[in-house]
């Protein structure tokens, strides 16, 4: 039988300062925003018309996002108000879950807690993010269709005769579950992908320590690297649904 | 049977069944989706965002599999 290994899913608390406590996980979430920025205000600065290596690289990355984003939305405006939000998220999470495959961080511990944990696998931070957003996307809807409109999307009222006007009004009171729902699994699609990830290489590698993690690591390097783009993907994509269910709205009123 | 090896069955079960249905899903999506952008490259990106997004309605239901089984292990 294998050893017995620690498995939390609250993050563990380093230190505290001030009574607020600071987990291993904030720890990093903060470190890994510090070096992006400091790198990218860096390279901001002193751009050349001659790219260097660091230079291309995040050109490359800039000009693909914008080109993607552009993809979804067909529009110069739009994009430019999207982009922000879709560019830091797919950065900070392609950074912050590359940073779990440097060897070594994890074996640190201070006061028996491990220094190293990957901030997707603190639920609280995915959990806050993803809530900012399905609050933006909400004010994108009310802010596009007017209050009525937004309303009118989970109250509908409309319909030819009784049967589908019950019809609409059910459909309606199903998107606001729907709406709740989309939170649930925009939230834990990131975390459960990271930290089972993360739980699948630990337990592998306490069964067996020798080439046998190797394709489960495989495995978790490829997810952190598409989850790190999905998550950001999807709140894309629900910028664009909720102005387009608007623009139909408006369409059948007009 | 005690409560603790009915956790742990109960946990295994509610994922293991619940990421059925999703994985055949998911191959659907994106098999359907590949034959697509075979047969027509130049609508590749429009498709992309659409089967990313036929594959995030279709995983949901193993995600809250996944919620279920968080709550079995840690919550209860």
């Amino acid at each position: 039988m294998a050893a017995q290994i620690e498995i939390s899913l609250k993050p563990e608390t380093l230190f505290d300062v001030a009574g607020f406590s600071v987990t291993n996980s904030m720890l990093w979430t903060s470190l890994i925003a510090i070096i992006l920025m400091v790198v990218f205000v860096f390279t901001a600065r002193r751009l050349k018309e001659v790219p260097g290596r660091l230079q291309l690289f995040i050109e490359t990355f800039v000009v693909g996002a914008w080109d993607f984003v552009h993809g979804i939305f067909k529009d110069e405006k739009l994009t430019a108000r999207a982009f922000p939000m879709f560019a830091t998220l797919a950065l900070f999470f392609l950074c912050a879950n590359l940073f779990s495959f440097i060897p070594g961080l994890g074996v640190i511990t201070v006061s028996d807690a491990p220094l190293y944990r990957s901030p997707a696998t603190n639920y609280s931070l995915i959990f806050v993010l993803t809530f900012a957003n399905f609050i933006i996307w909400q004010l994108i809807a009310i802010v596009s269709g007017g209050f009525f409109g937004y309303a009118g999307k989970f109250f509908n009222f409309s319909g030819g005769n009784i049967m589908e006007r019950c019809l609409n009004f059910a459909l309606g009171l199903l998107d606001i579950i729907g709406e709740i729902a989309k939170i649930v699994s925009l939230s834990f699609r990131l975390f459960g992908n990271i930290f089972a990830g993360e739980v699948i290489s630990a337990v592998m590698l306490s069964i067996a320590p020798l080439f046998i993690p190797i394709p489960f690591w495989m495995l978790g390097l490829l997810s952190s690297v598409i989850q790190a783009f999905v998550f950001p993907i999807l709140i894309v994509i629900f910028f664009q649904m909720a102005i387009i269910t608007k623009e139909k709205t408006t369409e059948t009123a007009s | 049977m005690d409560v603790e090896a009915a956790k742990l069955l109960a946990a295994g079960l509610a994922i293991g069944i619940g990421a059925i249905g999703p994985g055949i899903g998911e191959g659907i999506v994106a098999g359907k989706a590949l034959e697509a952008m075979g047969r027509n490259p130049s609508i590749k990106d429009e498709l992309f965002t659409r089967m990313i997004i036929g594959m995030a309605i279709t995983e949901s239901t193993s995600i809250y599999a996944l919620v279920i089984t968080f709550l079995i292990l840690f919550a209860f």
